[in-house]
């Protein structure tokens, strides 16, 4: 990445960067182990000027809240490495093993911590949810997918980059494939590179696989996939 | 829950008193009256600060509300070695603060208020130097130039995006960028903030 997205990191410690660009530096920092260091410092830095300008709420915000405490479930911890144990992956998805998958490894939580309650454009709110997770994957043959997922939503931020034409009358389609590897339409198709799309349905242990299909997409895949990574 | 005047006791700095983060990591297991705890130690900042950012109290007691029970929701998310409890609430209070004043864009108030910025503009930062009450960010907040300073406070107290505080302050974009990270990574350099 270059520098300039770099400097980015104080406006995104401060709330200061406009959804696309908060959306591309999230990108970024999914990648880039030093910036998760620098936020995190930043954003305990901004949390002193937070605690600064401290003042006591009237009770009765205290009251509400204990009483809709009270009525709310939490969410499940999440599980344990899954991908552990999880069972092997059929044929389709074990050649998948060869599409050189890199896990960027979760971003951090704080960096990505935001209520639920403030949708507006999907990507931004995909991104922003309190547990959006990030990963990315090299697609075989150029290009790259990056992942960004929340279990709370079922939903999941594709971002593809840099893919090389898909060739006349073919496209890219996403799928998500569950945990016993198999793959379902993610009904997106992707014409061109530098696409940003919200897949839907996302189930926890599934993954997302990229292929070339024939122009309208195909029922199954028709080939092996060129990425996978996790999305839940 | 707690009355009143044992509330106040606990406010009250105090050796044996538990951190937010174990008081989160409680909560994540269920624990009512830990949670209850947690609100008491860290809802000054969470309504103090949404209240910074959109002014309108009853708007704060709203972030305040839904900032709490999300903490509580997603309380099983919470990664300590991520950072603390308290950059975690606060991160989210701000974004919670800033997605409710960029809503007001949409609907156009904020227009307006970015078109008469001297009222805002001044207000956040003469607000800001009579009313901050941690004298380690005051005097921190000194050692930064008048850019620096201007620029992380419309960010942060103003819930200003960057383009918005590079035309408040009539600098170029690139220089507000540059601005607010080096003014941030000042200011914890002088807070000693990352132990």
């Amino acid at each position: 990445m270059n520098i300039d997205v770099h400097t980015l990191a104080g406006a995104f410690a401060l709330d200061a960067l406009p959804s696309d660009e908060a959306a591309e530096f999230q990108r970024h920092l999914a990648e880039c182990t030093a910036c998760q260091v620098e936020v995190a410092e930043l954003q305990t830095t901004a949390t002193h000027l937070g605690l600064a300008v401290a003042e006591q709420p009237p009770p009765r915000v205290r009251e509400a809240v204990l009483q809709a405490v009270h009525q709310t479930r939490q969410v499940p911890p999440p599980a344990q490495p899954t991908h552990r144990r999880r069972r092997p992956p059929r044929a389709w998805l074990a050649a998948a093993a060869a599409a050189v998958v890199v896990g960027a490894g979760a971003v951090g939580l704080t960096d990505l911590v935001r209520d639920d309650a403030a949708p507006r454009d999907p990507i931004a709110s995909v991104v922003a949810a309190p547990d959006a997770e990030s990963t990315a994957a090299r697609l075989r043959g150029g290009g790259r997918l990056t992942v960004v997922s929340s279990e709370q939503l079922g939903q999941a931020v594709v971002l593809s980059e840099r893919l090389p034409p898909a060739g006349a009358g073919r496209v890219y389609q996403l799928w998500l494939v569950d945990s016993d590897g198999q793959p379902r339409s993610a009904d997106v198709l992707i014409g061109s590179s530098g696409a940003a799309d919200v897949v839907s349905g996302v189930e926890p242990g599934d993954q997302v696989a990229i292929t070339r299909e024939p122009e309208g997409g195909s029922e199954q895949p028709t080939m092996k996939p060129l990425a996978v990574t996790k999305a839940l | 829950m707690a009355g009143e005047a044992s509330r106040r006791l606990r406010s009250v700095p105090d050796a044996a008193q538990p951190t937010a983060d174990q008081l989160l990591r409680a909560a994540a297991r269920g624990d009512e009256p830990a949670f209850a705890e947690l609100y008491d130690l860290m809802a000054p900042a969470v309504f103090g600060l949404s209240r910074r950012v959109v002014r309108d109290p009853a708007r704060a007691e709203e972030i305040t509300q839904d900032v709490f029970v999300s903490v509580w929701r997603f309380a099983t998310r919470f990664d300590p070695d991520k950072g603390s409890a308290r950059t975690w609430i606060l991160t989210l209070t701000h974004r919670r603060a800033v997605d409710v004043v960029r809503a007001d864009a949409a609907s156009s108030r904020r227009e307006q208020r970015a078109a008469k910025y001297d009222t805002p503009f001044d207000s956040v930062l003469e607000e800001t130097a009579t009313r901050l009450q941690g004298e380690d960010v005051r005097e921190c907040l000194e050692t930064l130039t008048d850019l620096q300073r201007e620029s992380v406070l419309l960010a942060y107290y103003g819930g200003y995006s960057y383009p918005e505080v590079s035309t408040l302050l009539d600098v170029k974009l690139p220089t507000v960028k540059t601005r607010m990270r080096d003014s941030l990574i000042r200011l914890r350099d002088c807070l000693g903030a990352w132990r």
